[in-house]
């Protein structure tokens, strides 16, 4: 579980795994991240940023917005140029996809214009239409019928969280689906592992909740190494004891148990261990110089790069200290 | 049949060599490629990673250029013995050049790959991929030796 895992070896992808490594040159270092979220004013932190690229065309959270814009639109691009099997296009874009559909049925529910990010298959502008009030029949096959299907679901339950938590499982189940037809060991492990991080996560919230009979319902996801009945059970009944047992015997132990103890911030922490875990998987495919997997390795290292970036740059539009910024970073608590 | 034989020796160390060649020589080069799409500069230190892989194909047309000159020597005298003898001469520098060439291509590919990330270290990804053209000059060595015995 979580391993190093056989490569595929793939001649195919060999143009691509060229491209790849001059634009792995270009990704951020932590010594840049550092400068610009310890740096003294927001302009200050563009500059910091501005020899990876990330220049935006004017001021403020604006220019922050068209800048990631920019950058998230040029690596679908990338990719779209340099994938011969579309499936693993839509794989990598569907993360995307899935969390437009969120912020467009969040934003049309809590009427507020929604953080729509570009790059993925869906098209914006009916994205736009489902938040201001109008009908997802316009956007495709599954995500018109998921959108139909959540839209139900909360006028019976009114629950934000249930809401989301229906779009994430709907995503992890096309992921799982998708990752187990494209066949590449490497993807499915790598789903396997973000699938285990986000039960995790889940655990550690129910646990940390007054009311986990009604949280733990719906909050695990089918198909990682974990169990996830007996997390279900373990949240449901609040076994904080008996979560530290089980998740001690896998390969999640170090990784999750002050998490599952309840220290503060907890669940901050845990998200940045397991981006870490994420990135450290992702490392095995740095030196191959056949298949895909450097491809998928350099899209989502470099789709973490932009929340990052997004994260950092937003702290600092907003006056967040520059402490707390690295605090977060790098789970420092 | 001997000169049968002989030709097919001869026609082996010119076609294996030369299909592994055009193996290796496409990795490198789309590697090279896609390097040089995202980086146009430093194409010297790639050029020569992309055509080390081209130097099998070479060997074996210089063994099968030999061969035919033994053959053109001993045609009035050719036997099946003599056919087999120069058939197996030429298969060292045949096999040892199709799959050096194959190897010394993924060798150069991840030369490429190396060069774009540092480089200062192309002369390190070049003498890993020489080391294995070493393996194609032996072939290629035996097969003249070989055939001077013929």
């Amino acid at each position: 579980m979580t391993g190093r895992v056989k490569l595929s070896g793939d001649p195919a992808y060999t143009y691509a795994v060229g491209r790849v490594r001059v634009r792995e040159r270009r990704l951020l270092t932590p010594r840049a991240l550092v400068e610009a979220a310890e740096a003294r004013t927001f302009e200050d932190a563009v500059d910091a940023l501005r020899e990876a690229g990330y220049e935006p065309a004017t001021r403020g959270g604006a220019g922050l917005e068209e800048l990631l814009a920019r950058q998230s639109a040029e690596l679908t691009r990338f990719i779209r140029e340099s994938v011969p099997d579309i499936r693993l296009l839509e794989y990598l874009r569907l993360r995307l996809d899935y969390a437009n559909l969120k912020a467009a049925l969040v934003g049309r529910l809590t009427e507020k214009k929604p953080p729509l990010t570009d790059g993925g298959g869906l098209p914006l502008d009916k994205l736009t239409a489902l938040a201001d009030g109008g009908e997802p029949d316009g956007l495709p096959s599954p995500f018109a019928e998921l959108g139909k299907r959540l839209l139900e679901e909360w006028e019976k339950a009114r629950d934000p969280f249930l809401l989301q938590q229906g779009v994430d499982r709907a995503l992890f189940a096309r992921l799982d689906e998708l990752a187990g037809e494209i066949g590449l060991p490497f993807l499915a492990e790598y789903q396997r592992l973000e699938t285990d991080l986000a039960n995790l996560a889940a655990l550690v919230r129910c646990l940390a909740a007054p009311n986990p009979e009604e949280l733990s319902a719906a909050a695990f996801l089918p198909g990682g190494g974990l169990d996830a009945g007996r997390l279900g059970i373990l949240a449901r009944t609040g076994d904080r004891g008996g979560a530290v047992d089980y998740v001690g015997r896998t390969p999640y132990a170090e990784l999750a148990r002050a998490a599952i103890e309840g220290a503060t911030d907890g669940l901050g922490v845990l998200a940045v261990r397991g981006a870490d875990r994420k990135l450290e998987f992702l490392r095995q495919a740095r030196h191959a110089p056949f298949g895909a997997e450097p491809l998928i390795a350099y899209y989502l290292a470099k789709r973490n790069e932009l929340e990052l970036v997004r994260f950092v740059l937003t702290c600092k539009l907003n006056g967040v200290p520059p402490e707390t910024i690295t605090a977060r970073l790098w789970g420092v608590s | 049949m001997g000169l049968v034989w002989s030709f097919l020796g001869s026609a082996l160390a010119v076609a294996l060599s030369g299909i592994g060649s055009a193996i290796g020589i496409g990795y490198a080069g789309q590697a090279t490629a896609g390097v040089m799409s995202e980086d146009p500069r430093n194409f010297g230190k790639y050029l020569v990673l992309t055509a080390l892989p081209g130097t099998q194909g070479i060997y074996g047309f210089v063994a099968g250029f030999l061969a035919l000159n033994k053959i053109g020597a001993l045609a009035a005298t050719m036997t099946t013995e003599i056919g087999m003898q120069i058939f197996l001469a030429c298969l060292p520098v045949a096999l040892a050049g199709l799959f050096s060439a194959i190897h010394q291509g993924k060798v150069c590919t991840a030369g490429v790959g190396l060069t774009a990330k540092q480089p200062a270290e192309s002369g390190k990804a070049l003498v890993l991929g020489v080391f294995v053209e070493f393996y194609a000059v032996l072939g290629l060595l035996i097969t003249i030796f070989l055939l001077n015995a013929v």
